[in-house]
């Protein structure tokens, strides 16, 4: 990279900066949306012409939008917490022991998200009221693992499988047992796969909505995405384009800031090839 | 040894099979149940048995036709350009450079920001009127006038493809990223030692490398993409020109109250999602499958 | 790796543990309330003086728990179907639009054996002919909703025009105005009637107003079809775009509409009245420029037609304190609080002498144009079509969406418009249990 020509370097740079400005515009302009008002809302300027902070007062004076976020807050860690425990043991099982079946387990727990959300909406809901979860974060939990588990049980699977054979087989001889060859050798070589799966994992439990919206019922249950959907303006059919905004913003900046704090463990995984030698 | 190895490997799988039947089977069995039904929402009690029915009404419907085949032309659109683009993001993010952490966090936040959200927010920025993207498009030169992005019928479906795109390419770029960052980083020391061309190294060495993780993303991209719901529902407008199966099975359950015909959609839509990674999978011959 | 597994299982015992907050103390009944912002405080004021009238009465506490409803009404009703087809007590009553009547129907406490015929007769009789399945009132009227038109005063006076009174006039001052503002004023982006085009509900009012002020006679239950009227109405449409009507329209909804005319964009608006007092707020471009109209005629002999919308109140047949619900609903609908939410907050009441109210008028002088419509209004057939009325509204605003883009001429569309909606009559007529007439 730092012998490479100035031109490339530029180009480079440009392709990045692109990149940047295509990401965060639409991000930008909710965020410049979230401070206009009342009819400026419509208007195209880049910039308000008067700065008001006033949807971002009434989102943070909503008691009930504080709630949601905790409960989203909960309801997306313990999600990516059991999808990586689960999938963590299961995939170290398909991808190193070899046994008769793991074809067949692999395609079973991917036929799991095969059909599209609405058509299982009715039976989860009629399963969730069985258990008596409905209107609990836990129904949301649980429902969450079909969406979470099949893609982080895969991906694990996959990377684990990349893993060099010497590794394990110097460990077997050592006499290691395979939940300790999981924990004290697979877990820190994978460590950027399992932060970044666990990070998609999360935004996906964090932004589901259909399932939110259809399995709780008061506020002292609903997430964020659904939170946001209620969100509504003075009067009927009027959408409070500002309040959206602004929640919209709250709610993706504890995100950036997760990635921001996790990017630094996305890169670790450099050090594999140094584990390896 | 064998049989305690055996053993092992259910101890290890059974949680996560255990957890993923106990929710996911009742949903799953129900709905295939009744795609043979003739249920009703009101009186769902009521139903009755109509073996292949609702599937030969479906076969005969040209909505579902146009459905289907809309789906299938947004994956195909939109997917390949989701992963070359992601490609190129993660190759970007995986060079060291000034910034990196910057572009890393700007990339994921399209991913970030919740799908009913971003697909409201670009219907604001698409509006014919009052959105944004028109006023500096026209501004700029490129577009003499606005262009009604999501109410033409031939444009709003590669609006939603170019939605689609700008929100998922950081999903294929980060677990792309992820997959270069666990490749065996000698092969590469050697190559650049020997002088291998940059290039030569990218096809040579780092795209076989990194073929199974971009099968697996491919799957679970391939997988999202033929099911998509929310942009279309959100953005187009409500036409079967851009009806996809989702949203045709949406129609029929849940507006139509039409449960039966509803679930056969449905587990047609997830049939032809099998199908595609079947073909996937044996196509891109990917290894997770093959007994070692 | 230790502390994760410790915290995982503190946000898990945390997340199960987690008891639904339910005093034991009184009565707590759930109401779904599309209600936020001003109406939710409106509401929750009234529930809070009823709950203080309870408790002087027979001594018993009793609470009420809003429900928020999503604010687009397909997934409110998504939302309801749910709950009310699993048979769920969780919530007592409901808030439920005109057209839902026949899948509550089986779900919902018959209202006539709790409301006395003279309280029902206060309401526009269309209102509670909407909500009336099989001879049981299923809902009870809260608010209505009736679509309007509306106009720029300035814009109108500027070239010199007078508020259109047929479609035919509406089109023709549309067009000079649109003209005039593009070339002269370079206005670029003016257009001269906007309204929501997007293939849902909200067009669906629209096309029933367009083809019945043309006296298609297409929509009502047992009555001929004119076609002739049905071609009239279809090539006023097929002329709207892009002469009058902007291209996007097509997917407008009723906030894109707002967005347009309140920028001041447009000259004339096919809306519901809620749009009149957000274009009228201080700020707003168009404030004090807004005129406010029943809608044009088909011809000039002819009347004009508008559908009624709105929400009312059903108590759930599967909840424990039915009698209470009851009571709540009474209360929320009556005379007074209609006539409170008329003048707080300019809800459209369904009680007709409102209308005639002096302190309702002077706080809303535009509710007069809206009565002359709603005295006219018609409903949806959303009764009669049954189970089968949202294949019949997607059938429908799906033909009118070809003609508005000149996909089908007005002939052929008005050709399948019938050949469909007969066609979904027959079916709705032979049996609407029949599974045959399941797909």
């Amino acid at each position: 990279m730092a012998r490479s020509s100035p031109l490339r370097r530029l180009g480079f740079g440009l392709f990045c900066s692109i990149i940047v400005v295509l990401c965060l515009f639409p991000f930008y302009w909710a965020m410049v949306s979230s401070l206009k008002s009342g009819t400026e809302i419509f208007a195209t300027d880049l910039w308000p012409k008067a700065l008001t902070f006033q949807n971002y007062g009434t989102i943070l004076q909503d008691a009930s939008f504080g709630r949601s976020f905790l409960n989203s807050t909960l309801v997306a860690l313990s999600t990516v917490g059991m999808a990586l425990l689960l999938s963590i043991t299961a995939s170290f099982a398909l991808a190193r022991i070899p046994f008769r079946g793991r074809k067949r387990i692999l395609l079973a727990i991917l036929s799991v998200t095969m059909f599209p959300q609405v058509a299982v909406l009715s039976g989860m809901f009629e399963l969730v009221r069985f258990f008596g979860l409905y209107n609990h974060c836990s129904a949301l939990i649980l429902s969450y693992m079909t969406i979470t588990v099949p893609f982080t049980a895969w991906t694990l699977t996959n990377f684990m499988r990349e893993i060099p054979k010497e590794l394990e087989e110097a460990a077997i001889i050592d006499g290691a047992s395979y939940l300790t060859i999981l924990v004290k050798i697979f877990l820190p070589i994978l460590s950027p796969a399992l932060v970044t799966t666990g990070l998609l994992a999360f935004i996906a439990a964090w932004n589901e909505f259909l399932f939110a919206l259809t399995f709780t019922l008061t506020n002292q249950a609903r997430t964020v995405p659904v939170a946001i959907s209620l969100l509504s303006g003075a009067s009927q059919h009027e959408l409070p384009w500002g309040n959206i905004m602004a929640a919209s913003v709250l709610v993706t900046l504890p995100l950036v800031v997760l990635v921001v704090i996790f990017q630094r463990r996305i890169i670790s995984g450099l050090t594999v090839g140094a584990v390896k030698g | 040894m064998s049989w305690s190895r055996e053993k092992t490997a259910w101890a290890f799988v059974a949680p996560c099979l255990f957890v993923l039947l106990s929710v996911a089977a009742w949903p799953l069995l129900r709905t295939i149940f009744l795609s043979f039904t003739d249920a009703q929402l009101e009186h769902m009690s009521g139903a009755k048995f109509i073996y292949w029915e609702n599937f030969k009404a479906l076969f005969s419907d040209k909505d579902w036709k146009q459905s289907v085949y809309n789906t299938l032309l947004f994956a195909a659109c939109s997917v390949p350009c989701e992963t070359l683009l992601g490609l190129f993001v993660a190759l970007a993010l995986h060079k060291p450079f000034k910034g990196r952490g910057l572009l890393r966090a700007a990339v994921l936040v399209p991913w970030a920001i919740p799908t009913i959200v971003s697909a409201r927010m670009w219907g604001w920025m698409l509006h014919d009127v009052y959105g944004i993207l028109n006023e500096l498009l026209v501004r700029v030169g490129i577009l003499s006038a606005p262009l009604p992005w999501t109410a033409s019928p031939e444009l709003s479906f590669w609006t939603i493809v170019m939605v689609d795109v700008w929100k998922t390419t950081p999903f294929m770029a980060l677990l792309l990223l992820a997959g270069l960052q666990s490749l065996p980083q000698d092969c590469f020391e050697a190559a650049l030692v020997d002088g291998v061309s940059k290039k030569r190294i990218f096809f040579r060495i780092t795209l076989p490398l990194l073929r199974p993780t971009l099968i697996v993303t491919l799957i679970f991209r391939t997988l999202e993409a033929l099911r998509i719901f929310d942009l279309v529902y959100i953005l187009s407008n409500g036409g079967p020109k851009t009806m996809t199966m989702s949203v045709y099975a949406r129609r029929y359950l849940v507006d139509y109250a039409n449960v039966g015909y509803g679930s056969a959609a449905a587990v047609c839509l997830s049939l032809i999602v099998a199908l595609i990674t079947i073909l996937y999978i044996n196509v891109g011959r990917h290894r997770i499958l093959e007994e070692r | 790796m230790k502390h994760l597994c410790r915290f995982l299982f503190c946000a898990l015992a945390f997340a199960f543990g987690q008891a639904p907050l339910l005093a034991e103390a009184g009565v707590i009944l759930k109401m779904t309330c599309r209600a936020k912002g001003q109406e939710a405080e409106l509401c929750e004021a009234a529930i809070k003086e009823w709950a203080r009238k309870k408790k002087e009465e027979t001594g018993t506490d009793v609470k009420v728990e809003i429900i928020k409803l999503p604010q687009s009404s397909s997934e409110s009703y998504a939302f309801t179907q749910q709950l009310l087809g699993s048979q769920a007590e969780d919530v007592d009553i409901y808030q439920v639009d005109t057209t839902w009547s026949v899948f509550l129907a089986p779900h919902v406490v018959p209202l006539n054996a709790h409301f006395s015929p003279e309280e029902m007769a206060a309401h526009f009789p269309v209102a509670i002919q909407s909500n009336t399945i099989q001879g049981n009132l299923v809902a009870i009227p809260w608010y209505a909703d009736i679509d309007v038109l509306f106009y720029r005063l300035d814009v109108l006076e500027k070239r010199r025009a007078k508020p259109p009174t047929t479609w035919e006039e509406l089109a023709k001052t549309a067009q000079m105005i649109q003209d005039y503002e593009r070339r002269f004023d370079g206005n670029t982006r003016f257009c001269g009637y906007v309204f929501r085009g997007k293939s849902y509900e909200g067009l669906m009012c629209h096309v029933v107003e367009w083809i019945e002020s043309f006296g298609g006679n297409v929509f009502s239950p047992g009555s001929l079809p004119q076609e002739d009227r049905v071609i009239e109405a279809f090539t006023f449409l097929s002329e709207l775009i892009p002469k009058v009507s902007p291209p996007g329209v097509l997917n407008y909804t009723e906030e894109e509409v707002r967005g347009v005319f309140q920028l001041g964009e447009a000259a004339f608006a096919h809306n519901w009245p809620y749009m009149w007092a957000l274009a009228q707020m201080s700020g707003s471009p168009v404030e004090g420029k807004v005129g406010i109209t029943v809608l044009p005629r088909g011809k000039a002999d002819r009347e004009s037609v508008s559908v009624l919308g709105g929400w009312g109140l059903c108590v759930s047949k599967y909840s424990k304190h039915q009698d209470l619900a009851v009571d709540l609903v009474r209360w929320l609908t009556r005379h007074e609080e209609q006539k409170r939410r008329a003048v707080k907050a300019s809800y459209l009441p369904t009680i007709v002498t409102l209308y005639g109210d002096p302190e309702v008028l002077a706080k809303n002088p535009f509710f007069l144009p809206i009565s002359k419509a709603l005295s006219t209004a018609i409903v949806r057939p959303a009764a009669f079509f049954g189970r089968l009325y949202p294949q019949v509204s997607a059938a429908v605003t799906s033909i009118a969406q070809s003609v508005l883009s000149k996909e089908l001429t007005p002939a052929e569309g008005a050709k399948q418009l019938i050949q469909a909606v007969e066609t979904f009559k027959q079916r709705a007529q032979s049996s609407p249990e029949d599974p045959s007439a399941a797909s």
